[in-house]
């Protein structure tokens, strides 16, 4: 064993990646950490982690570490300055912007990467502090559509599941999910049930999932939500509804028969391409299942009516009465490891706890708990990323401050965002590293310390909080975001209103308070001390409660919801047509996606470690099926050029039958994709619709 | 604009609050608060979750153990890649372990399945029976093939002996290395670092048969790998459900590597040993009338050739410190066997040189010429066995003895005329006696003849682009026209006008008078025949496309 560690201590703490939430055991020599393993005993993960948690800690060595604030000379340069001098100009600069356009006329984007301490303080800051409207997160582009669909339906967004239902359900439903690549220690859950589950994957590509499933459907893209009211309209036919749990705990279910009685098996089939056996058999299979259990994950978010498809699949689990039972569940996987952090605590389109920035009771009770004046909480929500954007179009949005996250990649439609970028009086971009799309367009660059350098909690997917601790030294004269904010609000001016926001456990404490008498309330654990010793521990955990190690609880187990009648809603609607149907000029569908398990959205941390870099092929790629290929003249390893009405990207091309005729995949990593990608979003949730466009491929002429 | 605030307030630890962030930063020591253990306690001990996936006990007589990987429970997270870069504590990017991609079957019933691989702790290594530095040992109990890093001298043959590509080398270190089965973990009742980290089970350690392995081994470990009968792996990959037949899901591999320090030293190599024999030939034909320089110039300029064609061979080792182990593996190796041929060679063409320089007299002086050149000719001939044990299709004795056998032929020619004529010219007997002495149009149509072979050979391996030819020579052939077009062009140009120069020269030096341009003539022949020969080499290197395990997808 030629481990690099030698004697010396570890220590556990919550990864840094997806919402899965594993621990990892870093051993530390002086304190500072020098290599990881995955944690043994934690009720997530077992031992087990994927690529990137193994390689966590190697993103924090880079060398395009930012490691000194950087400021854009009068040449156009991002020269280095001290701290004084950036804080001047952030203060500066915004002031200015906003003393002429007014207080809104600045707005933060911020993530679901960093610990929900610094979320929450940094939406007390922007909002309460500078008088800013208008923030949103990354998260937006994950999860926002799981959000409205739990919000409507259950009352409150609460994913109700506990990891353990995988190892519980007999038959196991995942939809747009690639748990084996986005999620693998799930899918070591999923391993671990001893029953033998049948696992039905709805998916329009075989992915390593599909091919794992014991059933696929492949609906054609998009088409999931005619797919999913014909499979409904399939188990109330069989009588498969639990009428003693509908007529006790639900309300509108009549009204959902009668919609989707119209979605008979000609329609179903006509608009999705899954024969009628292939629906037949799952509704029997559900029908059969004692214990089933209902996952989506991006495949279904990112959809311009993803709200509506994930409500479909709630309503399944609640006709079926497969909800607050061990195996069951209607369960939203999410994406980034503090998504469920953001969307409790981050204060940008709802108000601190689940709250409404609309609603003045709401705006009191908040105002007094933290002992601020109730005229500093904006009446009004924030405009969701898309409109942020549109802002800047507008020249409503003059100022805008990005916090760990690379928007310039990510968002879709690209060029446009491009574009609009350079209108703006000032950006601010506050990231780990200098070389991000984003940060290279930035006015002044902050330079942030990353996981691991820093305190806080997460919250996963099963709502489980858990701890991340400060185990290495941040680069220079980089700062943890928590830092940065404290440091701003004094520059700004407001620091006074923050003084019991001392440190991330004291903003831990507030944020307790805040969560009092909420779905949320975790008012039960006194500290962070405690969230180590028990392993994390799932909300609700109101005052009393009592930890037990590993425990594992879901929701709903009293058949109440959060709605005040106590019930679920069936929520409904009529299919859409997608915003960019294919053409001739267009004739196929852009499908995007993770890559590899290696692979981290824009890849601002993964690319770091060169053996994560191994993990997945080297340039950007794009899949085809074969009879596509044919058709097109495109042979395997070949330089393609995809466009779309918006852009081009260049690629190679992968000839597979994983993906259909009609279709190709491309994984999100590369910047170009979205180059390519569609601007459209789910009009409830605002969430884009990164999976669906039309776009053309040939090969590349060798002058280009 | 300066800002009104509280940036310069001191806090009670008198630090303005940017210091002391600043500081706090720094400090590492709140983690202190938290519950903390011996790092010895995070690492082993998966014990609980994959107490089954190793074997209770050792491999008994004719038994070793093997990696198990069951294909179904594979999906692709690749865990097992990077827990054993992370457990083994291995050089940046550096893994034991990879994972490729096979897909198969239509639109209708797609299919697709990652493959885990690592080390297949073959029955018969063809690392260890390479290896001329005796750097690799396979455990008599465990059957385990491990590498001695410090044994090791950076030569890379195994890399190129081994059918799975298992031994990578490592710049940083000038040696190569590969996994040991974490012979440590296994002693200690521990799974190795793949094993423990898979969260599907996928891989597992079992103790296998000898002989049921080596029965076992008629077709490929899975599609698209190289025949198993190579090196009998005692890996198993089981599927239930792998439909036949799978593909690999990449595009073909691109060019191989060009080791230009080995086909320099193969060039040239050959050259010398060919400058040697035809220098001895033409003596004896020509009895005492060839001129005494010109024996004295080839034998010299033999022996020149070939010290710098070792030279580059040395220079070619991660570890040319460790080169003197280069002979320990004389017993199996035929590299070690190569270099004490061409070692012997150097030493004998040396003595020979000497002995022309000084004078000694026909008998001794034809004696070391003549071990010289049989020293010199058995090196070639090991040099043809260290590629043709290989395995792969191109590198086949047919194939690499002919070339290199023509190599020689036509540098060893081409090089004695430039020698001959070139001293006679230098020492002035441009009378009709001295240039009349030397079988110049013999020699120079040999060159051209045996280059017009060369090039005849070379070009039939185009034959292979047909569709119905063996895959690895039609991949070589694929190769050959489109990514590696440029240089097969010149090749064939610097080939092809080598050989018109070579036609021309013996016309050219009909006169005494022309002596002069019919030299200029046979160098330039020969720099282009040189030029065209490496153009040559670099190929035999870049254009071989073994089987391989499947690799990425793109």
């Amino acid at each position: 064993m030629n481990t690099a560690l030698g004697g010396g201590q570890a220590t556990a703490m919550v990864c840094g990646f997806c919402s899965v939430g594993c621990s990892l055991d870093v051993r530390l020599r002086d304190g500072r950490a020098v290599d990881l393993s995955p944690n043994q005993s934690y009720p997530v993960n077992r031992g087990m982690a994927c690529p990137k948690g193994w390689e966590a800690l190697a993103p924090l060595r880079a060398p395009d570490r930012a490691t000194t604030p950087l400021l854009r000379d009068g040449k156009g340069n991002l020269a280095p300055v001290d701290w004084r001098t950036a804080l001047d100009a952030f203060a500066g600069g915004f002031k200015a912007v906003q003393a002429e356009h007014g207080p809104d006329s600045v707005a933060f984007l911020s993530t679901g990467q960093i610990p929900t301490e610094e979320m929450a303080l940094l939406g007390a800051v922007a909002k309460f502090g500078m008088g800013m409207v208008h923030g949103d997160g990354n998260t937006r582009q994950c999860m926002a559509t799981a959000v409205v669909a739990y919000k409507q339906a259950f009352g409150f967004d609460a994913p109700p599941y506990t990891y353990a239902d995988l190892e519980q359900s007999d038959v196991i439903v995942l939809v747009g999910s690639n748990l084996c690549i986005a999620h693998p220690v799930l899918w070591e859950r999923v391993c671990a049930n001893p029953h033998r589950p049948e696992i039905v994957v709805i998916d329009p590509r075989t992915t390593e999932t599909a091919a794992a499933a014991t059933q696929h459907l492949a609906p054609a893209p998009k088409s999931d939500l005619t797919l999913l009211y014909g499979l409904a309209r399939l188990l109330i036919e069989r009588g498969a509804v639990d009428r003693g749990f509908v007529d006790a705990s639900t309300s509108g279910f009549d009204a959902f028969a009668a919609h989707v009685d119209a979605f008979g098996p000609e329609r179903v089939t006509a608009a999705t391409g899954v024969a009628p056996e292939a629906l037949e058999r799952l509704a029997a299979t559900i029908a059969g299942g004692r214990r089933v259990s209902f996952w989506w994950t991006m495949g279904v978010n990112q959809s311009h009516e993803g709200v509506l498809v994930a409500q479909a699949i709630i309503n399944l689990a609640l006709l079926t009465g497969n909800v607050g039972r061990p195996g069951t569940g209607a369960n939203s996987i999410t994406g980034q490891c503090n998504a469920m952090g953001s969307r409790l605590f981050s204060n940008t389109t709802s108000l601190f706890a689940g709250r409404d920035f609309a609603d003045e009771g709401d705006r009191a009770e908040v105002a007094a708990l933290l002992g601020i004046d109730p005229g500093l909480v904006p009446d009004r929500p924030s405009w969701a990323y898309d409109q942020i954007v549109e802002g800047i179009a507008s020249g409503d949005i003059r100022g805008l401050w990005v916090v760990a996250t690379n928007s310039a990649h990510s968002w879709i439609n690209s060029s446009e965002l491009h574009d609009l970028l350079g209108r703006l009086d000032m950006l601010v971009v506050q990231d780990l590293y200098t070389t991000t799309e984003t940060a290279q367009r930035a006015d002044l660059v902050l330079p942030a310390g990353g996981w691991g350098e820093k305190e806080g909690t997460f919250v996963n997917s099963e709502r489980r909080l858990g701890l991340v601790k400060r185990v290495a030294r941040a680069p220079g004269l980089a700062l943890a975001d928590f830092a940065i904010f404290k440091l701003v609000a004094e520059a700004w001016g407001c620091g006074r209103l923050f003084d019991e926001w001392s440190s991330p456990e004291a903003v831990f404490a507030v944020l307790r308070r805040l969560s009092a008498g909420r779905p949320c309330d975790v008012t039960g654990i006194d500290g962070y001390r405690m969230l180590d010793e028990v392993g994390g521990i799932q909300w609700p955990f109101p005052e009393g409660s009592v930890a037990r190690f590993g425990e594992e609880r879901r929701l709903f187990e009293d058949g109440r919801f959060f709605h005040p009648d106590g019930r679920a809603r069936f929520c409904f609607g009529d299919p859409r047509p997608v915003r960019e149907a294919t053409s001739r000029r267009y004739p196929l569908v852009l499908l995007t996606g993770r890559g590899s398990s290696s692979q981290w959205h824009t890849e601002t941390r993964t690319a770091k470690s060169a053996v994560l870099r191994t993990l997945h092929p080297a340039g950007p790629y794009v899949e085809i099926s074969p009879a596509d290929a044919d058709r097109f003249g495109v042979v395997a390893g070949q330089e393609v050029v995809v466009t779309s009405a918006r852009g081009s990207m260049q690629a190679r091309a992968v000839v597979t039958p994983t993906v259909r005729p009609g279709q190709l995949f491309a994984p999100m990593h590369d910047p170009q994709v979205n180059a390519l990608t569609f601007p459209s979003f789910d009009p409830s949730s605002r969430q884009p619709s990164y999976k669906h466009c039309a776009v053309a491929i040939r090969p590349r002429r060798h002058w280009e | 604009m300066t800002v009104a605030g509280g940036l310069d307030q001191a806090g009670a630890d008198e630090l303005t609050p940017i210091d002391h962030y600043l500081a706090q930063q720094a400090d590492l020591s709140p983690v202190e608060r938290f519950i903390r253990r011996p790092a010895s306690e995070t690492l082993p001990s998966q014990a609980r979750y994959h107490r089954e996936l190793v074997p209770l006990t050792r491999p008994g007589p004719g038994q070793q153990y093997g990696f198990v990987v069951d294909l179904d429970a594979c999906t692709g997270c690749k865990a097992c890649v990077t827990a054993c870069h992370v457990m083994n504590g291995l050089d940046d990017g550096e893994s034991f372990r990879s994972v490729g991609v096979v897909r198969a079957g239509g639109a209708e019933r797609p299919y697709q399945q990652t493959v885990t691989a690592s080390c297949h702790h073959c029955v018969d290594p063809a690392c260890l029976k390479g290896c001329p530095a005796k750097a690799y040992e396979k455990d008599p109990v465990t059957g385990v093939v491990a590498h001695l890093d410090e044994s090791c001298i950076g030569c890379r043959y195994c890399t190129m002996t081994c059918p799975y590509e298992v031994p990578r080398y490592n710049p940083a270190r000038g040696i190569v290395r590969k996994c040991d089965l974490c012979t440590d973990r296994l002693e200690a009742g521990e799974a190795p670092a793949c094993v423990q980290a898979c969260p599907s089970g996928a891989i597992s350690v079992d103790v296998v048969e000898v002989a049921a392995a080596r029965a076992a081994s008629d077709g490929p470990l899975v599609a698209g790998a190289p025949p198993s009968p190579i090196t009998v792996p005692a890996t198993t990959y089981r599927s239930a459900r792998t439909p036949a037949p799978p593909q690999p899901a990449g595009a073909p591999a691109g060019p191989g590597q060009a080791h230009p320090p080995l086909a320099v030293m193969l060039v040239l190599t050959q050259l010398a040993v060919g400058t040697s024999v035809v220098g001895l030939a033409v003596a004896a034909l020509g009895g005492d009338s060839v001129a005494g320089p010109s024996r004295t110039t080839n034998a010299v300029v033999a022996l020149a050739v070939g010290l710098v064609a070792l030279a580059a061979s040395v220079l070619h080792l991660g570890r040319p410190e460790r080169a003197f182990r280069a002979v320990l593996g004389i017993r199996r190796s035929w590299l070690s066997r190569e270099i004490v041929a061409f070692g012997a060679f150097a030493a004998l063409a040396a003595a020979h040189a000497g002995s022309v320089l000084a004078g000694v007299g026909s008998p001794l002086e034809n004696l070391l010429g003549a071990l010289a050149a049989l020293a010199g000719v058995t090196g070639v001939a090991c040099s043809v066995l260290v590629y043709a044990v290989t395995a792969r299709a191109w590198w086949a004795v047919p194939t690499t003895g002919a070339k290199f056998t023509l190599t020689a032929v036509a540098s060893g020619c081409a090089t004695a005329l430039v020698v001959a004529l070139g001293s006679s010219l230098a020492a002035g007997t441009t009378g009709a006696g001295a240039v009349a002495t030397i079988p110049v149009a013999p020699l120079a149509l040999l060159a051209a003849l045996a280059t017009g072979a060369q090039l005849l050979w070379e070009a039939a391996v185009l034959r292979h682009l047909r569709p119905g030819s063996p895959d690895e020579l039609r991949r070589t052939a694929v190769l050959l026209t489109r990514e590696l077009r440029t240089t097969t062009q010149w090749r064939f140009a610097t080939g092809g006008l080598s050989l018109l120069a070579l036609v021309a020269v013996a016309p050219a030096t009909a006169s005494a008078a022309t002596a002069g341009t019919g030299l200029a003539v046979a160098v330039a022949a020969t720099a282009l025949l040189l030029a065209g020969q490496l153009l040559e080499r670099s190929q035999f290197f870049t254009a071989v496309a073994p089987a391989r395990m499947p690799g990425q997808p793109a």
